[in-house]
């Protein structure tokens, strides 16, 4: 990597810089406060630290092939050789970049394979593609997938030797990897061109995904970046790896190309992205080398692309960004041969828009001169769109999952903290008050006796309570919980039995009035968009019976803390605290029969024998097909609703019980003095005592002085978060 | 159009034209003048090739490669959204073709108010030679491509060199109608994004691998090679493929200009047949009449037997041949001392060959025989019957119908027929 190219334009502003910073204070603060809070509430805190410590964010690159991606990857971690690239579609795996993050074991890379199942299932029949026009036509061989699925057998079976099947299930891990053994893995070798070329893709077609160890990159926060095989690819099986991909990442990169910006197929990729959620969603034209005459043509695509994205998804406003992955891995690499072809193209008069350049030296003489040729390179990474890509990535970085981890934790850490002081107020006052009494009189001794033992029985009764209550809250919870993953459910089929009747009436009066049936195609798109709005809706009624049988919980929990604790500074829950991540909902990109094209559809139709029948069909079909999406999503409410309650509510309790903790342990250590006192009158040491309760005394206060630090210091974290990352998400 | 097909297109319009002169008022000759023209005007009708390919696949730009790079006025019809034809004309116009179906010329002046009128097609001719024979549509991206292939001769799919050949292609060009793939060149554009000769070679295998059997020819063009300077080092800057793109479609339009031919010579040869059987059958002196219905009756019973399967093939042809030698020689005596039944034949008749089986194609062959032998009949007929005024008319109209009939193009085949079951074969 090139040290002067990553200069100032990104080291000041890595990636995630701010999130990163948030992390590693919010890690001091976890180490402060587990040694704050009671014993018993310490798993809690070191349970969120090793959240903290795991946080990462997952930026997955998306796109057609052939749109750049793999090359995209190569400039945006600043590595130009780092991922192999070709002309012809090239990667075949999920692969998985980690930057700042440590490997399991000492692997910097590790390539697992396909399970025997999975292989077969794609070599024997050719996967999920050939499973669902099974469904749609039985007895249909479809040639191009049975091809597909030879070939790919016969590949294996030719790179690997006869017995690869072996292999399958396991997992091939490198202490260290290079660009060599890449291209073995994650290459598919198809038309490689050149010799030499045995060894590319030889387990390529066995690969599942790739785990790279990197650490190198522009990242300051844990990022891994998801590379694709891409969409739109007519071998099936890459398309289907992809759309797999897709569910698990924080931030999408959708890449376009500028020749060809935003198709049909850019747009329903879009649309399954959306779903997953839009304000994580950043696209990028690639390619912009490509266009002629870039000053006349780039505006009018920009504008067709900004169009058409609030066209499609209204008010969303989704940024879109432009560069060319070429110029940039070039102003890194700078390869003379390579600029010099950049610079012969009609595209490079682009690049004087960075104001570097003079019209004349956009010749491959002006290369000669190193002064020119130093601000060629700086031209090329200013005008390739990578400070804008890290810009907008780390804007969608604030506002995605791990930024919502962040200030779940930063809240809980806050009101932990701010019961921790009071209990050490409290408890600094009760030995201030002892150490006043040090002379007491033996019948005022018996009288605070006669107090302590009220108040350890109204402890006791409380806690009874609060434990009672516990259990109440817990039942009453998971019948919520219950309650709501039905009514979700319930919502979810209705929209799909909905649909389905009317895709059925739709299809019959089309058949019956003769027309030819290949002109109709399902809309699978609109079903899923109203899935997607069916969920939506759900999930936020849901989510507010749960926040706000919370908001309801925690004043009562909080009243009969404070009967204990007259100022045991529990707030009560507001504002992002009480919200619910909304999970993703990858389930709905997953390709089902009625998305099939309609020359598999044709023979759909020729085997119905009436117009009614195929009505009856497609009904049937639409409801089979979608279902099991639909006990996807509800699995997937209900893991954030269970998420929900482990998490939020039980730091709710948690600080509960941390009160009545503190104060168990101020009765007994109020109890010991007692018996001290009695033990004193009969021997008296009263110096030593004095100078040990002078000593508590002192620790207790700085344990009061550090508590108030840390409390102080998270309400501006969250003061800071609210302001910061708030800002920044898009507003509806 | 290939030399052989110049050829009979001249024939045809010769024998027309000659039949024309003829003045004759005959129905059945008017219809087969009529039919003549039709075939004529079906042969010279240009090559139809439809360009399609999804949005910004460089479609337009095929065109101008095709027509010559910059003779198109590109300005007007760049991204256009309606489809544009463009065709041969002694002068240059361009023609926009309105909702209602009204064509109202337009001067390609991007101020011409006119531009704004929402089209439903465009139509622009030139006076390019190479346009005669080819018409070219570029089509629309948005539209159904379904909609343009209906007359399409030779069909053009465009795919960006870079990206070509995906899943949205495949399924767009797998809902064509699979008579689509006959005639059908994949065109991948932006040859010159490929920046060295071992990605040309890779994409072009690629393309090869995944379009088997649904193309007849891939080509890699450098739709802008003329736009974009060439740099040195680009594989697309040495050929822009432009020739190799004009001499695939040629090809496959000498191919489809060579079909057209062979299937409008059965036609013609047919036609020429049923007309020429129709003008013989003028009316007679009773004798002759009386010679022509005992000639009928005796072939009848010959093809009759035939049929029966009492009566081989070659029997059948041997006692035909006799009986019109026969009848011939009354109707005008001493034609059959000249070489009316071919030497060829006669030796054929007199081996002692395996005559085909008696099949239906044998069968179809001899009835066919016995109709044109009946009219050749009746042209003897005709020949010795009272001269009237119009007879030479007739008698040249004859003439010139049985060429087109192609009567001796029958017998080789009967020849033809004979001849393939030689002494050798076995029984």
């Amino acid at each position: 990597m090139n040290a002067s190219m990553s200069g100032e334009e990104t080291r000041s502003g890595l990636i995630g810089s701010r999130l990163e910073g948030l992390r590693a204070q919010l890690l001091g603060c976890g180490d402060v406060l587990s040694n704050l809070v009671e014993p018993a509430e310490r798993p809690l805190v070191t349970d969120a630290l090793r959240k903290l410590k795991q946080l990462t964010c997952r930026v997955a690159i998306v796109g057609q092939i052939k749109s750049g991606k793999s090359s995209f990857i190569n400039a945006f971690v600043q590595d130009p050789g780092f991922l192999p690239t070709s002309v012809t579609p090239w990667t075949t795996a999920v692969t998985n970049l980690h930057f700042r993050q440590t490997p399991p074991g000492a692997h910097a890379a590790i390539f697992t394979f396909l399970q025997q199942n999975e292989w077969s299932s794609l070599a024997e029949s050719g996967g999920r593609v050939r499973e669902l026009t099974e469904r749609l036509v039985p007895g249909f061989e479809p040639q191009l997938l049975q091809r597909q699925a030879d070939q790919l057998r016969e590949r294996a079976q030719q790179r690997l030797g006869v017995e690869f099947e072996l292999l399958l299930g396991q997992a091939h891990a490198f202490e260290s990897f290079d660009a060599s053994i890449l291209l073995q893995y994650l290459c598919s070798g198809d038309f490689a061109g050149h010799a030499g070329a045995a060894a590319i893709g030889k387990y390529s077609d066995l690969t599942k995904s790739a785990d790279l160890y990197c650490d190198h990159g522009p990242f300051a926060f844990p990022v891994t970046v998801i590379d694709t095989p891409g969409t739109n690819d007519p071998f099936l099986i890459r398309d289907e790896i992809t759309r797999r991909s897709l569910g698990s990442a924080d931030v999408h990169l959708v890449v376009l190309t500028a020749r060809q910006p935003l198709s049909d197929t850019d747009v329903s990729l879009l649309r399954i992205m959306r779903g997953l959620n839009n304000d994580r969603i950043v696209v990028l034209i690639n390619r912009i080398d490509d266009l002629a005459d870039v000053e006349t043509e780039l505006p009018k695509v920009i504008a067709y692309v900004r169009q058409r994205l609030d066209a499609e998804f209204p008010g969303t406003g989704i940024p879109v960004v432009h560069g060319s992955a070429w110029w940039g891995n070039q102003a890194i690499a700078f390869e003379a041969e390579a600029v010099a072809r950049i610079l012969a193209r009609r595209s490079a008069s682009h690049l004087l828009r960075a104001g570097l350049l003079h019209p004349s030296e956009l010749t491959p003489a002006a290369l000669s001169n190193s002064d020119c040729r130093e601000r060629i390179r700086h031209s090329l990474w200013a005008m390739s769109g990578l400070p804008s890509v890290y810009k907008a990535i780390d804007m969608a970085m604030g506002a995605a999952r791990p930024a919502f981890a962040l200030r779940q934790i930063t809240h809980a850490f806050a009101e932990m903290a701010r019961v921790c002081e009071g209990s050490a107020r409290s408890e600094l006052e009760a030995l201030s008050d002892a150490a006043k009494r040090s002379s007491d009189l033996p019948q005022d001794a018996e009288e605070r006796f006669a107090r302590i033992s009220a108040e350890s029985e109204q402890l006791a009764r409380v806690t009874a309570n609060i434990d009672a209550s516990a259990t109440g809250i817990e039942t009453q919870l998971a019948r919520i919980i219950h309650e709501e993953r039905e009514a979700l459910r319930r919502h979810l089929m209705a929209t799909i039995d909905l649909h389905a009747a009317r895709e059925r009436d739709v299809l019959i009066d089309t058949l019956s009035r003769g027309r030819a049936p290949q002109v109709w195609t399902h809309e699978g798109v609109e079903l899923r968009r109203a899935l997607a709005g069916a969920f939506h809706e759900g999930f936020r009624n849901a989510a507010e019976r749960l926040t706000s049988f919370h908001a309801r919980v925690a004043p009562e929990l909080h009243k009969l803390t404070a009967s204990l604790m007259p100022d045991s500074a529990l707030s009560d829950p507001h504002g992002p605290t009480l919200s619910i991540a909304e999970p993703t909902i990858a389930p709905l990109s997953r390709l089902v029969a009625l998305d099939l094209d309609t020359s598999r559809w044709r023979l759909f139709w020729s085997r119905q024998p009436s117009p009614e029948a195929s009505g009856a069909r497609i009904e049937a079909l639409i409801r089979a097909e979608f279902s099991p999406v639909a006990d996807e999503l509800v699995q997937l409410a209900e893991n954030a609703f269970h998420e929900f309650s482990a998490t939020t509510i039980t730091w709710s309790f948690g600080a509960c019980r941390n009160i009545q903790h503190a104060l168990r342990r101020r009765l007994e250590f109020l109890r010991a003095e007692y018996e001290e006192t009695r033990r004193a009158a009969v021997s008296p040491e009263s110096a030593q005592r004095a100078t040990e309760t002078a000593e508590r005394l002192r620790a207790q206060d700085q344990r009061v002085k550090d508590n108030q630090t840390l409390t102080r210091h998270l309400e501006h974290l969250i003061q800071y978060m609210d302001k910061v990352l708030h800002e920044e998400a898009p507003r509806p | 159009m290939s030399r052989a097909s110049e050829q009979f297109l001249a024939e045809i319009r010769d024998a027309r034209e000659r039949l024309i002169e003829t003045r004759l008022t005959d129905t059945a000759l008017t219809y087969c003048i009529a039919g003549l023209s039709r075939i004529e005007e079906a042969l010279r009708r240009p090559v139809r090739v439809v360009i399609l390919g999804e949005y910004n696949s460089g479609k337009t730009s095929v065109a101008d490669l095709l027509i010559g790079a910059g003779l198109l006025p590109t300005s007007v019809v760049a991204n256009t959204q309606v489809p544009v034809l463009m065709t041969y004309a002694e002068t240059a116009s361009m023609f926009g073709v309105t909702e209602a179906g009204t064509r109202i010329r337009v001067d390609g002046d991007e101020n011409d108010p006119l531009t704004d009128i929402a089209f439903r097609a465009i139509q622009v001719a030139l006076p390019l030679e190479h346009l005669r024979r080819l018409q070219i549509l570029d089509t629309p991206s948005a539209a159904s491509p379904a909609a343009f292939i209906e007359d399409a001769d030779i069909v053009i799919w465009c795919t960006v060199a870079t990206r070509a050949w995906t899943e949205s292609e495949r399924a767009l060009w797998a809902s064509l109608p699979p008579r689509c793939c006959r005639n059908a060149l994949l065109v991948a554009t932006h040859k010159d994004s490929l920046h060295l000769a071992e990605e040309v070679t890779s994409v072009t295998e690629r393309l090869r691998a995944m379009t088997t059997g649904l193309f007849r020819d891939i080509v890699l063009v450098a739709a802008e090679g003329g736009r974009d300077d060439g740099a040195a080092g680009h594989a697309g800057a040495t050929d822009t493929g432009a020739a190799t793109l004009r001499n695939a479609v040629a090809s496959l339009a000498g191919e489809i200009a060579d079909r057209r031919t062979h299937k409008a010579e059965k036609i013609v040869r047919r036609l020429g047949r049923l007309t020429f059987h129709h003008l013989s059958s003028a009316r007679l002196r009773p004798e002759i009449a009386t010679l022509l219905t005992d000639w009928e009756s005796r072939s009848g019973l010959i093809v009759e037997q035939l049929t029966a399967g009492t009566r081989t093939v070659p029997s059948a042809i041997e006692e035909l041949l006799q009986a019109y030698a026969g009848f011939a020689e009354l109707l005008s005596p001493g034609v059959i001392l000249g070489d009316s039944i071919p030497v060829t034949t006669a030796r054929a008749l007199t081996a002692p060959l395996h005559w085909p089986a008696n099949g239906a194609a044998a069968q179809r062959l001899v009835k066919t025989l016995v109709s044109d032998l009946t009219a050749l009949l009746r042209m003897l007929a005709a020949r010795s019957t009272a001269a009237s005024p119009r007879h030479g008319d007739y008698q040249t109209a004859r003439g010139i119908l049985l060429a087109l009939a192609d009567l001796d193009g029958s017998f080789a085949a009967l020849e033809r027929m004979l001849g393939s079951s030689t002494p050798d074969a076995p029984a």
